[in-house]
């Protein structure tokens, strides 16, 4: 037997080899590649007298979000709020720093909105920090002393960092602590929130332009917009302070919203190009000799900006992605759909192996740096609130190919280390990216709070740094008065449930579930490591 | 002159598999027989890990198809079965068609090539050897549809599609074709050889 085996494999020594190789090669994909949690089964669940309730039609978040959450709360050190932390940019991007703190901040806010009765310091932490960190001193310096932005740059345009002419700083930290106060109805930054729209509302509605001219409707920078650098405009960065006006409006029943509809008229009157592209900016004033140069001679003012060496309006992918999912989260359907049309036929390509990416101008195609990495993944933030599924699924296809997601212990991560010193970009940025882009909310579901009853509804309430705990699910359906939970715990531990003055019963698929006590104002529920789906009514 | 060229076209023509009506034939069997296990497989996404960053090490059964349709076929059945198949592919699986099908070219001319020498007996180690040489020749003429259709038609930027697009294609490939090609052609010899003893 042995005899005519060997024979056999002396008479197929290149078969035999290939063979040999193609099992190990074929083992090690099953050995090598990162384990990944199976994919959340959720029941239904029947409790007598309320009938069935399928966990399906409810809010749900991936175990990798939560994963890439974990990754958030030890990458940025969420508890340490000391001014040397809170001052430390290292962690963040070398380049688009200001404008990642913020993008975060959205991130976590859909994140957290997608089990809304989660509300705990874990979510909370890193709110705090983003915010203080966008409030830093050294954020200041990157925002204000570093790009060389001085008193004269504004010489009698209203000289403040914080002030009227940076929209795009105040925009975004204010809408950092409306999100914030959204979710948690916590009032901890209403003065400041309240400080930055009247300032906008006052900017937005002066009659009187910077030079002292009348500015009709048109407020002070006779736009209808408000200035982020120094004489110019973007539509993106006000699209920031408009749908923050709007968000208050619907918390508090206000009206702030009524200063930014002239502007949303003349940018679309005057900063289209022809391809019904939004404009990557316009000059109301002289612009600054480093920004006149850009033009390449085609500069005017007040005009449109140009593009670099040609006589045509400068466009982004980028800005206009965000653009248009800010636009379409402010309930501007009809316009936002005319948009994203636009944006897809000018700057989308399609590429091998079901994958897309964005180019940052259509007029380089061929151009590939930091700003088309960041409008690729704008267009995948953009793709996916405007429901186009198949175009988001290829372009995480393309953003995502070369890195891998594992887990390590109750973090998720995509490594980027391959590429280096871009890993310093790369790494914050792709993780953050997936993170957002499997939250189970989005910027239009955010522009909807929820009412005042819902946060006297049960929630959990002090499970804020629990390792080992992941909230699937956790949000209360005020018309069916239940409470839905799924969660996974690694560890045995009681589940703090807070309002539970009036609970009634626990309820699994198999049953009742009799492991719990209520305590006064608080239900406790005592859980053993696994993973489990309640109906709490 | 005329016979020579006569000779020349039958010469031609009996590589291609096409000399013959039973010829033609049969390589319009076996493309149609490639065109429906490269769209079959596709969808199949097996386990696969990255090895130094962006080296993909995978899988990837609906490429096995296109060399051992040409093994077993000839090289029209191998470039029609190719082309096709992943052009259909493309198609029913909501991809685009990119770069004038310039890439599809490329899964026809691997097919092409690995058809091209006529293999007699599949179970020696030479054909299995001279099966892997023309494979990789087809799959360099692939590599290069893919970078040529990618950066020169289409106007990528050379830098993403090397990091995004050819590393993790080029490496899947390679692993699936110079591996499993000789292998995947022996078995099915043998099973052939089994049927026709009628041991099966």
């Amino acid at each position: 037997m042995a005899n005519r085996f060997s024979g056999w494999i002396s008479r197929n020594k290149l078969f035999s080899c290939f063979l040999i190789m193609t099992i190990l090669v074929a083992n090690s994909t099953f050995i090598l590649t990162p384990s990944q949690h199976p994919s959340l089964e959720l029941p239904t669940i029947t409790v007598a007298g309320k009938g069935s309730f399928d966990l399906n039609d409810y809010p749900s978040l991936d175990r990798r979000v939560i994963g890439l959450v974990n990754l958030f709360r030890d990458y940025y050190d969420v508890t340490n709020l000391s001014y040397a932390s809170v001052n430390d940019l290292s962690v963040l991007p070398p380049i688009y720093t200001h404008y990642f703190l913020p993008f975060t901040t959205y991130g976590i806010a859909m994140i957290a909105d997608s089990t809304p009765s989660f509300r705990t310091d874990y979510y909370k932490d890193i709110f705090h920090k983003l915010i203080a960190m966008m409030n830093s001193s050294a954020m200041e310096q990157l925002e204000w002393v570093k790009p060389g932005f001085t008193n004269s740059s504004y010489a009698g345009t209203g000289n403040d960092f914080r002030g009227p002419t940076n929209i795009m700083w105040t925009g975004h930290f204010t809408l950092m602590e409306l999100f914030y106060e959204s979710i948690y109805r916590d009032n901890t930054y209403s003065s400041e929130i309240t400080g930055y729209l009247d300032q906008w509302n006052s900017s937005l509605t002066s009659s009187t332009a910077w030079d002292g001219n009348p500015s009709g409707d048109l407020g002070r920078w006779g736009t209808g917009l408000i200035p982020c650098e120094p004489y110019i405009v973007f539509v993106q960065c006000n699209a920031i302070p408009f749908y923050t006006m709007r968000l208050y409006d619907n918390l508090h029943g206000t009206s702030y919203q009524e200063a930014s509809l002239p502007g949303i008229a003349w940018w679309q009157e005057h900063m289209m190009d022809p391809r019904g592209i939004p404009i990557d900016g316009y000059y109301v004033m002289q612009p600054l000799e480093r920004h006149r140069t850009q033009g390449g001679g085609f500069q005017i003012y007040p005009g449109p900006a140009m593009t670099k060496g040609l006589d045509a309006p400068k466009v982004s992918a980028y800005g206009s992605a965000w653009i248009t999912m800010f636009y379409n989260a402010m309930g501007m359907e009809p316009l936002a759909d005319s948009l994203y049309g636009n944006w897809k036929s000018a700057f989308v390509h399609y590429s091998a192996d079901n994958t897309a990416y964005v180019v940052e101008s259509y007029y380089f195609p061929h151009d590939f740096g930091a700003s088309e990495y960041v409008a690729n993944l704008f267009a995948y933030f953009c793709s996916r609130e405007m429901g186009d599924s198949e175009l988001n699924a290829k372009l995480e296809n393309w953003f995502y190919k070369p890195f891998e997601g594992k887990w390590i212990g109750d973090r998720y991560e995509f490594d980027t280390s391959a590429l280096g010193s871009l890993s310093a970009f790369t790494y914050p940025v792709i993780n953050f990216a997936w993170a957002w882009g499997h939250a189970n909310s989005t910027l239009s579901d955010l522009m909807t709070p929820r009412g005042d009853a819902f946060f006297a509804k049960p929630y959990i309430s002090n499970q804020s740094r629990m390792d080992g705990l992941y909230v699937y699910q956790a949000c209360y359906d005020e018309d069916r008065e239940a409470f839905i939970l799924t969660v996974e715990t690694e560890h045995s531990q009681v589940l703090t449930i807070d309002n539970a003055a009036g609970i009634q019963g626990v309820y699994t698929s198999k049953g009742t579930y009799i492991d719990w006590t209520l305590d006064s104002n608080q239900l406790l529920l005592n859980l053993e490591p696994g993973t489990y789906s309640f109906v709490i009514i | 002159m005329a016979v020579a060229l006569k000779g020349l076209k039958g010469k031609i023509l009996s590589r291609l598999r096409l000399q013959t009506r039973r010829d033609a034939l049969w390589s319009l069997l076996g493309a149609l027989m490639g065109v429906a296990l490269y769209i079959a497989l596709s969808p199949i996404n097996l386990p696969g890990y990255k090895l130094m960053g962006m080296i993909t090490v995978q899988f990837v059964p609906a490429i096995l198809v296109i060399p051992l349709i040409s093994a077993f076929f000839g090289p029209t059945a191998g470039f029609l079965g190719g082309f096709l198949g992943s052009a259909g592919a493309d198609m029913l699986f909501g991809h685009q068609i990119i770069a004038l099908g310039i890439i599809n070219l490329g899964y026809g001319l691997l097919g092409f090539l690995a058809g091209l020498p006529r293999y007699k007996d599949l179970a020696s180690g030479r054909t299995l050897g001279k099966l892997l040489a023309f494979t990789m020749i087809g799959f360099a003429l692939l590599v290069i549809a893919y970078y040529t259709g990618l950066v020169y038609i289409a106007g990528q930027n050379q830098l993403p599609t090397l990091l995004y697009n050819l590393l993790p294609f080029a490496t899947t490939s390679l692993i699936s074709l110079f591996l499993a090609t000789p292998v995947v052609a022996r078995l099915i010899r043998l099973l052939a050889n089994m049927v026709r003893a009628n041991r099966l």
